[in-house]
Formats: C-alpha cells, sequence, structure tokens
C-alpha cells in the first residue's frame, strides 16, 4: 500500500518533515512529492520515492511563446494522470499553500490529509489543530508550538519522535553554513570570518571548516582560506555531521541534518527566520536569534532597513561565548538584549519548545578562569 | 495580416545533395542541429529542402509529422518523397483557418518546431504561423476559444492574458488545474 506526501517548499522543509515520513513507513511504501530544483533529496532519502512537480519547467513555458499556451496545462494533467496510476491509499499535504490544496483535488486517494481544494472550494479544516495551523503559521506571529508538532496535529499524525543531541565533546570537526536560502536570514561574511579566526586561534585542537555547495564556493573563496572550505552534496554534509562536535549555521536545511544525525547545532536564526516555528527538531539544539522590533520579518518582503538591524545585533563575541558552552558542556550564559538564547527543551505534549537560556547565571571571573573557554 | 511573400524557388545540386534557394539564398544545409521530440504527433513549420524533416523521420519512426509550408515547389518535391508525411500548404492564416485539421494541430500535444534555418524570405509569416498554432495570437486564441472580448494584440499572448480573457469554464480544464496555472503567473 501507498501513501504520498505533498512538500512543495524548500529543501530544508521537507528534511524538517522527514519524521513525519518515516512514522508511516513501516506500514506503506512511503512517496513523497517535491519541487523539482530539489532533486538532490532524492539521494539524501534513498528509502522514499521521489516524484517531482515541475515548477521550475512550468513557469519557464507559461511564457515561451514557443510553446503552446496550453502545454503547461498538459504537463499539469500528465504529473497527476501518473501520480493517480500508483493508487495512494493516503495522501498527506504538508505544504498547506495554494498550489498544493488546489493538486489535492487532482489526485486520488481514499483518505486525505492536510489542505485540500475540492471542485471549487477549499474544504473546511477537519480539527482545530488544523485551524491553528493556518492562523499561525499563515501569518508573521510567534508560535506557541513547533512547526512540525503543529503540523503532525494537522494532518492526523501524532508528534514525531524526539530525539536528543549526542555528546560530542571528543570531536575535532567544527562546521560552519555560512549562507541561507534568503539573504535577510544571512549573518554578515565580516563577521563569520572574525568568528572563524577567533575559534580557530582558541581552539587549535579543533578543525573549523566550512560547508558550501559548489555555487557558495566561489563566494566563500574570497573570505576564508581555501582549505578550509569543504564544497558537497547534501549526503556528504550529513555524512560529515555525523563525525562533528557541532555545526554552526543560520536557518538552513543542514540545521534540520543536524537534528536527524543528533548533532550539536548553534542556529544564528536572523531575518525572516522564527525560533517558536522552525528551529531544528532537536532537544539541546541552540538558538541565537535577536529581538529586535521588526524581528521575525516577512519571508515575502525585503529588509525594511538600510542595515539589517538583527543581523547588526550580534555579536561575534557573544557566538564565540555560546560555542564555548556547548563545546565543553558548560551552559552559563549572560547575553544581553536584543541577543536571546533559547534551547530547544522536550516538552510533554508539545514536543520541543525553545526555553530561554540568555541569563543563566554564573561565577564571576568564570570564563577567565575556566581553560576550556576562549 | 501577413501573409506570404512572392518569392523564386530554384534547385541546385551541391555533393548529390539537392538544395533549395529562394530568391538565389540557399534555405538550409543538410547540417542540422538534433532537436528533442517529446510527443506523438509534430509539426514542422518550414519545410526548406526538407533536410530537417529526414532527419526527425530517421530518429523518431514512430512520431507522426505535419509540414506546413506555404511554397508549393518545396512541398510538391517532398510529398512525393514521404508519403507518411501529411503536408499542409498554404499562402494565408485565413489558409490555416479553413483546414479541418487546425483544432488539432493547436493542442498541446502536437509538438510545433519552427525550422528556423529553412524561413528564407517567408519568415515573417511562417513565424505568424508558428505563433499562431502555439495559440500565442490574439487572432488565434479568440477563434479557438470562441471568444467576443476582445484582445491586446500588440505583443504574444502569454498565460496571464489567457486568464484574464477566459473564465474558468471556457478552458477544458479542471478548475483546480486552472488555478494551478494561475499561481504560477503570478
Amino acid at each position: 500500500m501507498r501513501v504520498l506526501f505533498i512538500s512543495l517548499l524548500r529543501a530544508g522543509d521537507l528534511i524538517m518533515q522527514i519524521p513525519l515520513l518515516k512514522s508511516q513507513s513501516a506500514n506503506y511504501e512511503v512517496h513523497v512529492l517535491v519541487n523539482d530544483e530539489f532533486i538532490q533529496l532524492k539521494d539524501l532519502y534513498p528509502e522514499f520515492h521521489f516524484h517531482f512537480f515541475p515548477r521550475k519547467y512550468l513557469q519557464t513555458i507559461i511564457n515561451d511563446p514557443k510553446t503552446s499556451l496550453l502545454k503547461p496545462f498538459e504537463v499539469l494533467k500528465r504529473i497527476t494522470a501518473q501520480l493517480n496510476e500508483l493508487s495512494f491509499v493516503k495522501i498527506y499535504n504538508l505544504t498547506h499553500n495554494r498550489i498544493s490544496g488546489f493538486l489535492m483535488d487532482q489526485l486520488e486517494a481514499g483518505e486525505k490529509h492536510g489542505l485540500i481544494f475540492s471542485d471549487d472550494h477549499f474544504v473546511p479544516f477537519k480539527n482545530s489543530w488544523h485551524s491553528f495551523f493556518n492562523s499561525t503559521f499563515s501569518e508573521n506571529k510567534r508560535s506557541s508550538l513547533h512547526y512540525l508538532a503543529a503540523l503532525a496535529q494537522s494532518v492526523d499524525l501524532g508528534i514525531p519522535q524526539v530525539r536528543t543531541v549526542e555528546d560530542r565533546t571528543q570531536k575535532k570537526s567544527i562546521y560552519f553554513q555560512v549562507f541561507t536560502s534568503d539573504s535577510k536570514k544571512n549573518w554578515h561574511l565580516n563577521q563569520w570570518r572574525e568568528l572563524f579566526d577567533r575559534v580557530t586561534h582558541a581552539r587549535p585542537d579543533r578543525q573549523v571548516q566550512i560547508l558550501a555547495s559548489p555555487l557558495e564556493a566561489a563566494t566563500l573563496s574570497a573570505h576564508f582560506p581555501g582549505d578550509r572550505i569543504l564544497v558537497c552534496s547534501l549526503s556528504e554534509a550529513r555524512e560529515k555531521l555525523k563525525d562533528s562536535a557541532l555545526l554552526v549555521t543560520g536557518d538552513t536545511s543542514l540545521a534540520h541534518l543536524a537534528a536527524e544525525t543528533q548533532t550539536p547545532v548553534l542556529v544564528l536564526s536572523l531575518g525572516s527566520s522564527d525560533f517558536t516555528k522552525t528551529m531544528p527538531w532537536l532537544q539541546g539544539a541552540w538558538v541565537l536569534s535577536s529581538e529586535v522590533p521588526c524581528a521575525p520579518c516577512l519571508h515575502s518582503s525585503a529588509c525594511p532597513h538600510s542595515q539589517h538591524l538583527c543581523g547588526q545585533s550580534f555579536k561575534v563575541a557573544t557566538v564565540l561565548n555560546v560555542i564555548a558552552g556547548i563545546l565543553t558542556n558548560k551552559y552559563m550564559f549572560s547575553i544581553a538584549s536584543p541577543e536571546r538564547l533559547v534551547r530547544m527543551e522536550y516538552q510533554f505534549k508539545s514536543g520541543l519548545k525553545p526555553v530561554s537560556a540568555s541569563l543563566t547565571r554564573r561565577e564571576v571571573g568564570y570564563i577567565e578562569q575556566n581553560p576550556d573557554l576562549f | 495580416m501577413i501573409k506570404k511573400q512572392p518569392s523564386f524557388i530554384e534547385w541546385r545540386q551541391k555533393n548529390d545533395q539537392l538544395i533549395a534557394f529562394e530568391d538565389g539564398q540557399s534555405l538550409d544545409q543538410p547540417e542540422c542541429a538534433t532537436l528533442q521530440i517529446d510527443s506523438s504527433h509534430v509539426v514542422v513549420i518550414g519545410l526548406g529542402s526538407g533536410f530537417l524533416l529526414k532527419r526527425l523521420l530517421d530518429a523518431h519512426p514512430a512520431v507522426g509529422f505535419t509540414v506546413i509550408e506555404c511554397r508549393e515547389s518545396l512541398v510538391s518535391r517532398c510529398s512525393r518523397k514521404y508519403e507518411n508525411v501529411n503536408f499542409i500548404c498554404i499562402e494565408s492564416i485565413e489558409d490555416l483557418e479553413r483546414d479541418p485539421q487546425v483544432r488539432a494541430l493547436q493542442s498541446a500535444s502536437a509538438q510545433k518546431i519552427l525550422n528556423d534555418q529553412a524561413l528564407g524570405s517567408q519568415k515573417p509569416f511562417l513565424q505568424e504561423v508558428f505563433w499562431y498554432l502555439n495559440l500565442r495570437t490574439a487572432r488565434s486564441l479568440q477563434k479557438y476559444f470562441q471568444l467576443e472580448k476582445p484582445i491586446d494584440d500588440r505583443w504574444l499572448i502569454n498565460a496571464k492574458q489567457l486568464l484574464e480573457v477566459t473564465t474558468p469554464d471556457q478552458l477544458p480544464y479542471k478548475l483546480s488545474e486552472v488555478l494551478i496555472i494561475k499561481e504560477l503567473v503570478k
């Protein structure tokens, strides 16, 4: 018996949703429909059957005068016909956007979960979780529940199992993922470079490397030593993370791969990234965010300020301080607003919640006396 | 309305190949690019000496081919050679509209190929035919969907215009299919 998951957002969203897919793989052959620009996900999860929604191709032919005006419709028909031939018993729409809702109308299955368009209207939400999910995650407001917990319950799946971060204090490799999918969410490259220099200087026993996609490598080589830039695929990055002490990253796919591999992770949550919604599904993951008045900003609009206030409010010294704590399992922080440190902690019924860790008490002079700290 | 331009066609022998010349200019050469075919029926607009057609027939024997050309002498030579190919010779868009096959040729399942090399002096007309068959002209869209509303015909039609000038029930698709394309157009 086959079940289909529709996940038409970004690669990181699917990686975060993987626990939901795995929850069905014991009883069903799991298929997943993702956008065609994320074909590399097929290699990352060979246990699932991938199908690709040709979003980019459709957008290209829609405006190409060399193509029939009706071709996009025919391509769409062909895709849905091919999927319907697989006779799914259940379909889960994990996307909650209009396109995925409309696709649900064309796909056939005994059970359909999530946002569904039928005939000429959207079907009313089946449960209160769905209403909560719709109102919280369609709008730019903080959430009392992690995205994955709300999504799981809105599509009648249980909250996924929470795993905890492994003790990797003996491991040598520290990885940075500098770029995110959106420039608003990026910390400035000069600050990353300063962080790189200070960690490298303070901990010569550890090796700091910058993980990069082939497209990012050229930009990074102007800022970091070439031998510290590690160009790799998502699959290769996952293998590296399994043997690493720490990943420091923006709000990226790799943060969710860190959760999958139970790797200690520090997420620098900036711009439209929201630490209450989409942080790694991992007990013990750390998140540094900024409480500037405009945070979090809208995904769809550009930063309204001439300079990114959130990124500027992040001090390299603060990030260093948190890295030191994670590497030594000594969590005593005093972090001043607008910077805000949270740790993902297990909570009964809601799975994971970000718990503030900004004002952890410490002894005076603790940093100076402890040789493990910078 | 753009029509066929008067021109003179002659055939010249070169390295065992007969090449068509229009007003003294060769139309096409035996060497031509390989094209990707993703349909069971292909409409080639512009025949020239027939080099592209031969290449396509050799590479895709199971595919059905229609050739649209406006120069009778090109058609008469090749139609004898390739009996399994459907040749249509027209001199105006009105001729095309009168052809009983036009609606089938306009369907998205028929792949249209504009044979750039073979257009010669007829480029404006054959290009218009190509856009007409792809429903990218206001006239073809109005005829195909029997629309009464006037359509801005200054540019080639795009999907956004199609969705503006038609109602979902005028299109031969489910509402949700139309709405997906509408989202992608945004």
